[in-house]
């Protein structure tokens, strides 16, 4: 196996699963400026979701979206009018104890119901390795980054092209504006959330063939994810794939070349330098930057 | 009916009056229970990234109090105890105080965690009352100067011995190699348990003679790719790997040393974390079988143990699996032991739980290995800990979905295999 090769397949794919982690928090982020720690916890989740599946019913992650996908709808319509919208009009800290407080209680719930046990979603095809231009990848890795690449590209025609999409970006540049030239804030806020909620859903039954489950599994790809929505600017799907590949790429290859232990600290150093140059990040757009927008 | 609760408004008037009379009843009645009990403190990290773990320590101890309490108690007194849950340092710090303050009690046990046994037994140790360690293994708990702070695990100075001890004995044999031979790597997370214990091991391999090809530490809360350490370890091509991990990563490390076919002899690891962990195995199946842990005895040889040892372990061991459902290992183990110590330091003592009694109690403990719970001895050296060639240690290896006791032979249950690792490639 040839170092080069396997190293960019496994930062492809790394970044890939960022990005698939970090398009539902652009969006939240970005569109309704809240700062949703319990991101997460919906990863955390909907990998339980997968597991759970997987091991009562036998239903593998990938037809499990049917299911995934109607109940992260629900789940994300409980959690916005009952515990976000009373608080979209709030200061920031109120938002940010908000959301933090739901991520504590949704790990203690997973936990409670749960235990704190490390559970791994074994799919009999997931063991094969295939080769694949000198690199060895595994089918959940190729399905995890298929999907990202694909939702980035359907998100990115969605916000461009319709009219809620538009009235997404509209919002995220100066909901006040947007307000006055008549566009219903409170339904983009809604549609922003469940969009949200559902891709992270989608993020969690993708990865949990490819991580253990466990109740604070949320956190160790969170603090990444909002480093690539604001690397990649809020807001931007392209952005969050973006923002996804650089950090993978410094991970893998800084883990490489420079070693483990200084992968943190390299990423961080470019993600000072990119916000320098460009506040907004590599594709937000003007205005976005501004959290009190 | 004129109760302080009727109209559904809770008069203030009455409730302070009906509050009152229950307090004034309950100084009268004799508090018997507490004469009758002795009360500790034990913190574990019950919620957090580590709460498997906690709650495995928790649930050994806790088999084994009922059994103390069921055989007569301390002195006649039932132990007791108030769980504190401790889930970082934070909370470490201020559950102990809670403890000592509140909550009155003179001793607390815990904690798992060396990132939690430092900050809580410094709580313990400011309150001067005794601090009972049964698992962290951070070198620096034992070096502070407190009196009365003790561990019954080795630290992980010892763990890095212990692997370098067991690569020194059985693996030359096996492997067909001399000891100066065998080519090593080192890979570790880098928290206190991680660091401490791959920094012992290093040093002992350079004392052996050992080459070291490569030292790699990582972030495990934020692992998430092991490709680039694999690939450096393909292109070192050592014989040996330690490896010391917590769960997460060492499950995500050795399915992707399966993906990038990264073949080596053996793998060591260290602790009840890791591939020692039961989540290890549930969650690889016959992929976890191979990799060597140090640890806790999974099944000791009863021969190699004390009569009445042999018995209270097995008796431990069935109440565990029916009570949690689960096998009785490496968390629960060393709960279960560092508690079994305390109850034979207290029975010296009389229950007397004062730091003077229970140090002079402790130091005075002499059991030699196989005398008590986990194969163990005892005998506490003057900063507390407990001596390292008295806790004795075992490789354990999972074996047809089981955990096996396979080193050191007089202990072993079963011979060791997969020596050297069949290839992944040569793997059903």
């Amino acid at each position: 196996m040839a170092v080069l090769p396997q190293l960019i397949a496994s930062a492809i794919i790394l970044g890939g699963i960022y990005a698939l982690v970090s398009i539902g928090l652009t969006l939240v982020f970005g569109v309704m400026r809240i700062v949703n720690f319990a991101h997460g916890e919906f990863l955390m989740l909907a990998m339980y979701l997968a597991v759970g599946l997987f091991a009562t019913t036998g239903i593998d992650p990938y037809l499990g979206l049917l299911i995934a996908v109607p109940a992260s709808l629900a789940f994300g319509s409980v959690v916005y009018f009952g515990v976000i919208r009373p608080v979209v009009a709030r200061p920031h800290v109120v938002q940010i104890f908000t959301t933090l407080g739901l991520s504590i209680v949704l790990q203690n719930a997973a936990l409670f119901l749960w235990t704190g046990n490390f559970r791994q979603l074994r799919l009999p095809y997931a063991e094969k390795v295939l080769s694949f231009a000198g690199a060895a990848v595994t089918v959940p890795q190729i399905v995890a980054f298929t999907v990202a690449a694909g939702f980035t590209v359907a998100l990115f025609v969605w916000l461009r092209f319709t009219y809620l999409g538009k009235a997404m970006r509209a919002t995220a540049q100066d909901r006040g504006a947007a307000t006055l030239m008549g566009i219903d804030t409170g339904k983009v806020l809604l549609a922003a959330f469940l969009v949200g909620t559902l891709c992270v859903t989608v993020a969690g039954m993708l990865m949990a063939p490819l991580f253990a489950t466990y109740p604070t599994v949320g956190l160790q790809f969170v603090l990444i994810a909002f480093v690539v929505v604001v690397l990649g600017g809020l807001g931007s799907a392209i952005g969050a794939l973006l923002g996804g590949m650089i950090v993978a790429f410094i991970d893998v290859g800084g883990g490489y070349y420079v070693g483990t232990a200084w992968k943190e600290a390299l990423y961080f150093v470019v993600f000072i330098a990119v916000l320098l140059v460009r506040p907004a990040g590599l594709f937000g757009q003007r205005g976005a930057e501004h959290l009190g927008a | 009916m004129a109760s302080a609760f009727s109209g559904g408004r809770v008069r203030i008037p009455h409730l302070a009056a009906a509050l009152a009379a229950l307090a004034c009843c309950a100084s009268l009645a004799p508090d018997t229970s507490a004469q009758n009990q002795i009360k500790i403190g034990v913190l574990e990290p019950l919620s957090g990234p580590i709460a498997a773990e906690g709650r495995r320590q928790l649930n050994g101890m806790e088999i084994v109090r009922d059994l103390i309490n069921e055989r007569g108690g301390i002195a006649g007194k039932q132990l007791v105890w108030v769980v504190g849950d401790v889930p970082d340092a934070t909370a470490a710090t201020n559950e102990a105080s809670r403890l000592i303050t509140q909550e009155g009690v003179k001793l607390i046990v815990g904690t798992f965690s060396s990132s939690l046994c430092l900050p809580a037994s410094d709580v313990a140790a400011r309150n001067n009352i005794v601090y009972w360690e049964v698992s962290c293994v951070d070198p620096r708990f034992s070096v502070r100067g407190y009196k009365n702070v003790f561990r019954t695990e080795i630290d992980a100075n010892g763990f890095g011995w212990y692997e370098l001890e067991f690569i020194r004995d059985a693996l030359p044999k096996k492997l067909g190699k001399e000891l100066k031979d065998i080519k090593l790597a080192l890979l570790s997370e880098d928290s206190a348990y991680g660091q401490g214990t791959t920094e012992a091991a290093r040093k002992r391999a350079q004392e052996l003679g050992i080459p070291i090809l490569s030292v790699d530490f990582y972030n495990r809360t934020a692992m998430t790719d092991f490709t680039p350490i694999i690939l450096k370890l393909k292109a070192a091509q050592p014989d040996v790997i330690i490896a010391n991990a917590y769960t997460n990563d060492a499950i995500l490390f050795w399915q992707q040393a399966r993906q990038l076919d990264l073949n080596v002899k053996a793998v060591v690891s260290a602790g009840a974390i890791g591939s020692g962990s039961p989540d290890f195995g549930k969650s690889l199946g016959s992929t976890a079988e191979g990799p060597f842990s140090l640890l806790e005895p999974a099944g000791l040889n009863p021969r190699a143990l004390a009569k009445q040892v042999a018995e209270l372990e097995a008796e431990i061991a069935k109440r565990y699996q029916a009570r949690y459902n689960e096998r009785y290992a490496a968390s629960a183990q060393l709960g279960a032991a560092g508690l079994w110590m305390l109850f034979e330091v207290l029975k010296k003592t009389g229950g007397d739980l004062s730091p003077e009694k229970v140090r002079a109690a402790a130091l005075s403990l002499d059991i030699p290995v196989g005398g008590t719970l986990n194969g163990w001895g005892v005998k506490f050296q003057d900063n507390g800990q407990n001596a390292a060639d008295r806790v004795q240690h075992y490789i354990v290896q999972w074996q047809d979905g089981k955990q096996v006791t396979v080193w050191p032979e007089r202990f072993a249950v079963a011979p060791m295999r997969y020596v050297p690792l069949p290839k992944w490639s040569e793997r059903k």
